[in-house]
């Protein structure tokens, strides 16, 4: 099976290999192969943004301009937290006016504006809308850098726990608000509220329990929307990509997420070895540097240095699966312009 | 006692920095300890402590100095524990699955609970430790910057009491340059230079921290070469703007440092050549 027939595609590894690149590439592929294709990114650099022309529209699917020959249709979209998480509580409240009351409370407010630093749930749940909506052939998701693959993969049900019902079993489902917080942080409270004051004072708790008390009543559309959501990271239709560097540290983190990866079970489609030699490493005129030569010191170190990486890399790759496909992506120039990331394209041939 | 936190773009070499800078410290006779954030560690690929075979060489610690992997969990614990003071009701709280959830969620958390610990001798808080620097192989620059806000964050959501306080305090130090050290890495391309200017600012915008600029793996010129081919061709377009760069920074950035490429694979190695680096300018 063509990984473009895919109707999503994982794009994972370290921090600092090109991930987003080479999400964005694969994506151009795609849209080379006549695909519709949309690429989803949390925190993307400046300067990829604005080659791509969508650094100014937050949250929005936008169509990118592509050369005439490209059969298909690139759009990318930069994730927003905040907006993300506000339109997943309006999804799964029953009245705006629940929503609202939300919206207001001050740990809610924490809670969605400090997520940017919770990028894994937000990156998945911006995942779920845009499938619901079935406007596109493929999705390209570029995941946040990782240190654990669980953390990523656990994000979602961390997040809808907090919604879940079991809460309430602790606090009680009938009492009001004011009530609770009598029964919990009053005089001689001993549960783990009563504890939790001691650390945060009295008034977080009851910001606590009175968040708890506006979303009652969501938890069991979002357990639903739970399952939804791990039965489209382990579909069928669902590939991943392993993206790393040829560097020796970045093949002994990728080496850690590609066993996570199959002990869970998940579709490793392609592994993405990036910069991982010069473009001059491969070419035939390298006779032309003398040993008399003022390059020659620099060329030989040059030389030894990347024989040596190349070496690891293979070891690298003798570890996967024979079958796994790897494409090796010589040090691209960087990238200035979609041009610069259909050459980044051009490689990656599957 | 200093606190060093080192920062840059990710794949910049700050793990093999933080640990050369640690390294030639201690050579000098200073106690140093050198803490990454856990759960994965770099440093049992660069130092022979931890017993595990990599399949190369690694650098035996010096006496004087020593590696911590922050583990979140404990760190929270320690945490909680400062407030809650007896054992048996720190168990309690960590055994309440109402805690356990939140604890999950709770935005930053995680971030905030390293600070406090990285500023617990500041605020003479827990056990106090012997050393003359503590440097922190630190987040790569956006999550630093989350790291940065995580007290500002918890103070917002806990507008009173013990924690409020506490997490003043923590920002207080870290704004503080008289205890806090910042070293910012950098690659002399064009778009990690476009970025570092961009997070040094915000650093200073928002923080009014100034930080140490370093230049990591800078390539020697290649100076009166006649012949041409695709080495000579390559390497010169892609050194040829690097001082343009580096004259960039400098311009807004008065000290800066720069390391030159390490032509070796093996992380230890690397390391070992930084140290040398680093020895005249000291």
């Amino acid at each position: 099976m063509n990984i473009f027939d895919k109707k999503i595609i994982v794009c994972l590894g370290p921090g600092g290999v090109g991930k987003t690149t080479t999400s964005v590439a694969l994506a151009l592929k795609a849209a080379q192969e006549g695909k519709k294709c949309l690429v989803m990114t949390i925190d993307p650099s400046r300067r990829l943004s604005s080659v791509l022309n969508i650094d100014k529209v937050s949250n929005l699917e936008v169509q990118v301009a592509v050369p005439s020959l490209v059969k298909g249709q690139l759009w990318g979209k930069i994730i927003e937290p905040e907006t993300t998480f506000k339109n997943f509580v309006l999804k799964f409240s029953n009245d705006k006016e629940q929503a609202e009351k939300l919206f207001k409370n001050v740990l809610f407010k924490q809670l969605s504006s400090t997520l940017k630093d919770s990028q894994d749930f937000t990156s998945i749940e911006a995942l779920m809308t845009v499938v619901e909506n079935k406007k596109y052939d493929l999705i390209i998701l570029d995941t946040p850098p990782i240190q654990n693959l669980t953390d990523f993969f656990d994000a979602p049900e961390n997040m809808y726990s907090l919604f879940n019902s079991a809460f309430f079993k602790i606090i009680g489902q009938t009492s009001d608000s004011q009530s609770l917080i009598k029964k919990f942080i009053g005089k001689g409270a001993q549960g783990a509220l009563g504890l939790l004051s001691k650390v945060t004072g009295k008034q977080f708790v009851e910001e606590l329990i009175i968040f708890f008390k506006s979303i009652e009543g969501l938890s069991l559309q979002i357990k639903n929307h739970s399952h939804s959501v791990n039965d489209l990271l382990k579909s069928k239709s669902t590939g991943y990509v392993l993206v790393t560097e040829g560097e020796r540290s970045k093949l002994i983190e990728a080496t850690d997420i590609y066993d996570q990866l199959s002990s869970r079970g998940y579709a490793l489609e392609l592994s993405v070895l990036n910069r991982c030699f010069p473009t001059w490493f491969n070419e035939k005129d390298q006779e032309k540097i003398k040993p008399d030569s003022k390059a020659f010191p620099v060329f030989n170190k040059e030389n030894t240095f990347y024989s040596e990486k190349e070496k690891i890399i293979d070891k690298f790759c003798q570890q996967l699966d024979e079958n796994d496909k790897v494409i090796r992506i010589p040090i691209l120039k960087e990238i200035n312009s979609l041009n610069d990331i259909s050459s980044l394209a051009d490689y990656l041939k599957v | 006692m200093g606190l060093i936190f080192v920062s840059g773009k990710g794949g910049v070499g700050k793990t093999s920095f933080a640990s050369a800078l640690a390294i030639q410290k201690a050579k000098t006779g200073q106690k140093v300890l050198l803490v990454e954030f856990g759960p994965k560690s770099q440093f049992k690929y660069i130092f022979d402590s931890s017993g595990v075979d990599s399949g190369y060489d690694k650098i035996s610690l010096p006496p004087s100095l020593k590696t911590e992997t922050w583990n979140y969990q404990e760190v929270l614990v320690e945490f909680i524990a400062h407030y809650l003071k007896l054992k048996v009701l720190v168990k309690k709280f960590f055994d309440s699955p109402l805690m356990k959830r939140l604890i999950k969620v709770a935005p930053s958390l995680r971030e905030l609970v390293y600070l406090g610990k990285a500023t617990s001798q500041y605020r003479n808080i827990g056990k106090q430790y012997d050393y003359d620097e503590i440097i922190i192989d630190s987040y790569s620059t956006g999550h630093f910057l989350a790291l940065l806000n995580s007290p500002q964050g918890m103070m917002d959501a806990v507008q009173k009491g013990a924690m409020h306080d506490q997490c003043r305090d923590i920002l207080k130090v870290m704004t503080d340059p008289d205890k806090v050290e910042y070293f910012v890495l950098c690659l002399p391309e064009q778009l990690p230079v476009v970025e570092t200017l961009e997070f040094i600012e915000t650093l200073k915008k928002e923080f009014s921290i100034t930080v140490k600029l370093v230049f990591n793996k800078v390539k020697e010129p290649l100076v009166k070469v006649t012949s041409k081919n695709s080495f000579v061709t390559n390497y010169l377009a892609n050194t040829k703007n690097q001082n343009v760069y580096i004259d960039k920074l400098k311009k807004v950035q008065p000290s800066v440092l720069e390391i030159p490429f390490i032509y070796e694979n093996d992380p230890a190695q690397v390391v070992a050549s930084v140290v040398n680096q680093l020895e005249p300018i000291q």
